[in-house]
């Protein structure tokens, strides 16, 4: 037969058990034979044929202001764990913020500013309701991104977390724009109210653009225990010495993890790396995000 | 040194282990233990030298890093000025991993090896075979061989097995 002539004396064996088993399955035995030489390429590891290339092509430097970006759109960022991520729904839900940022002004703001929020409301008179207070947390990604802002009315502390891509919310202004020496302020509902008492008819202070946010280097006395956090395990550089007495701090010491700062793998998990968000913010700054609001013609 | 260190030492004593690693691979670029120790390790020694190569020795957060990490300090320098400009121009992973055969009777556990691309050492891997080449060497070889021989017997009329030589030669040419 063809096929065994064709193939050299070492396989001969295997190619002619081959043919002779195929020709009871079929008339022709030649239909179901491989040739061995038509096996070979297959036989080989997948890194032979595919080797590893190193090509000379540097990688991409480290971008310019992308930790600036970070505390500026945090919320374009897609969320760190892998297992909640969608490229897809990404994608999409920058694309609706785009549009929602077109025709509503959503100005910079931190942790620690003071706000001020319109929202539609139906049964208010005039149809809406104004708050004002100061930004005590600043979470989420994408259209789920929110506020925080908090407010002592009567005695009474009151917080309210807005939805920033929300359709009801109609106007947001920054009445002073500033950061606090924490990234969370939940600290000030254990503190006394005039921490967080803000005037509704707070005057808007004038912000210089283009000049550095000034960074409130203010330390908050907090009310005495019982508390909603244990504040002591939290490393807070924005309150006063919480005078406990030694127990607690030996107890914080004890279940304090100081080696997670240097744990870089975890880091690098938690965090959306460098290449990723340098990607994201060139297409978030190819848009239009400062919407400014054009005199209506008469 | 505390023989504790590693598992069940918690999570402090798994960071103490990973810096003992990382700046064994630093100093001798191959290390031999067991496998998911080094593959804990790998990413540690990868992420700090990515920094190293992206940031250089001038940025301050990248310093820290590397003098937390390894704990001799002369690796500070040979990583910022032999292992940066090295794997300057690397567009895949600057360490690789290979599993050891188990070892009986051994520790029981798998066995690997982590080194750093382009160490000095030997290769690990055996160099492989182009066995096409080294077939078609072996015929060309053997096809000369049995030419000369046909030519000094192929008048004499008593030829030890012409039948066969000719067939051999019959398939070679083929």
């Amino acid at each position: 037969m063809a096929t065994v002539r064709m193939c050299n004396i070492g396989r001969l064996q295997n190619v002619w058990k081959i043919s002779r088993r195929s020709s009871y399955l079929h008339p022709n035995p030649e239909r179901n034979t491989i040739k061995n030489d038509d096996l070979e390429k297959y036989r080989k590891s997948c890194l032979t044929q595919n080797p590893e290339k190193v090509t000379s092509k540097l990688p991409d430097a480290k971008p310019a202001n992308i930790e600036e970006y970070r505390h500026l759109y945090p919320e374009f960022l897609p969320h760190p764990n892998w297992l909640r991520r969608d490229f897809l729904k990404e994608q999409l839900e920058r694309k609706d913020m785009y549009k929602r940022r077109a025709i509503l002004s959503i100005p910079e703001f931190y942790v620690g500013s003071i706000m001020a929020v319109t929202v539609a409301d139906e049964f208010a008179p005039n149809r809406e309701n104004r708050f004002v207070g100061i930004c005590i947390a600043r979470e989420g990604v994408g259209l789920d991104a929110n506020f925080t802002l908090r407010n002592v009315v009567d005695n009474q502390g009151i917080e309210i977390r807005y939805e920033m891509y929300h359709p009801h919310i109609q106007k947001i202004e920054v009445l002073k724009l500033e950061k606090r020496l924490d990234e969370e302020l939940y600290y000030l509902r254990d503190a006394p109210p005039e921490y967080s008492t803000i005037p509704f008819d707070f005057e808007p202070v004038q912000f210089a653009k283009g000049s550095k946010v000034p960074v409130n280097p203010i330390k908050v006395k907090l009310n005495p225990r019982p508390w909603l956090q244990r504040y002591e395990r939290m490393n807070l550089k924005g309150v006063q010495d919480l005078e406990l007495p030694q127990r607690f701090y030996d107890k914080a010491a004890k279940v304090a993890k100081p080696w997670e700062e240097k744990d870089l793998m975890k880091n690098y998990r938690e965090t959306i790396n460098d290449d990723e968000a340098a990607k994201i913010f060139h297409e978030v700054l190819s848009h239009t995000l400062d919407y400014k609001e054009t005199p209506k013609k008469p | 040194m505390s023989s504790t260190l590693g598992h069940g030492s918690g999570p402090s004593g798994r960071i103490e282990r990973l810096r003992r690693v990382v700046t064994a691979l630093m100093r001798y670029e191959r290390l031999e233990s067991h496998y998911y120790c080094l593959d804990e390790a790998r990413g540690y020694a990868e992420r700090i030298i990515h920094l190293a190569v992206r940031n250089g020795d001038s940025d301050k957060m990248t310093m820290e890093t590397a003098n937390y990490w390894l704990l001799e300090k002369d690796l500070v320098q040979k990583l910022f000025n032999v292992l940066a400009p090295r794997y300057s121009n690397y567009t895949t992973s600057f360490t690789q991993m290979h599993v050891l055969p188990c070892a009986y009777p051994g520790p029981g556990g798998t066995l690997g090896i982590l080194e750093l691309k382009g160490n000095p050492w030997p290769s690990v891997l055996p160099k492989e075979r182009n066995t096409k080449r080294e077939r078609l060497i072996y015929l060309s070889i053997c096809y000369l061989i049995v030419k000369n021989i046909c030519f000094v017997f192929f008048f004499s009329p008593f030829l030890p097995f012409p039948f066969i030589l000719s067939t051999s030669c019959m398939h070679v040419s083929e």
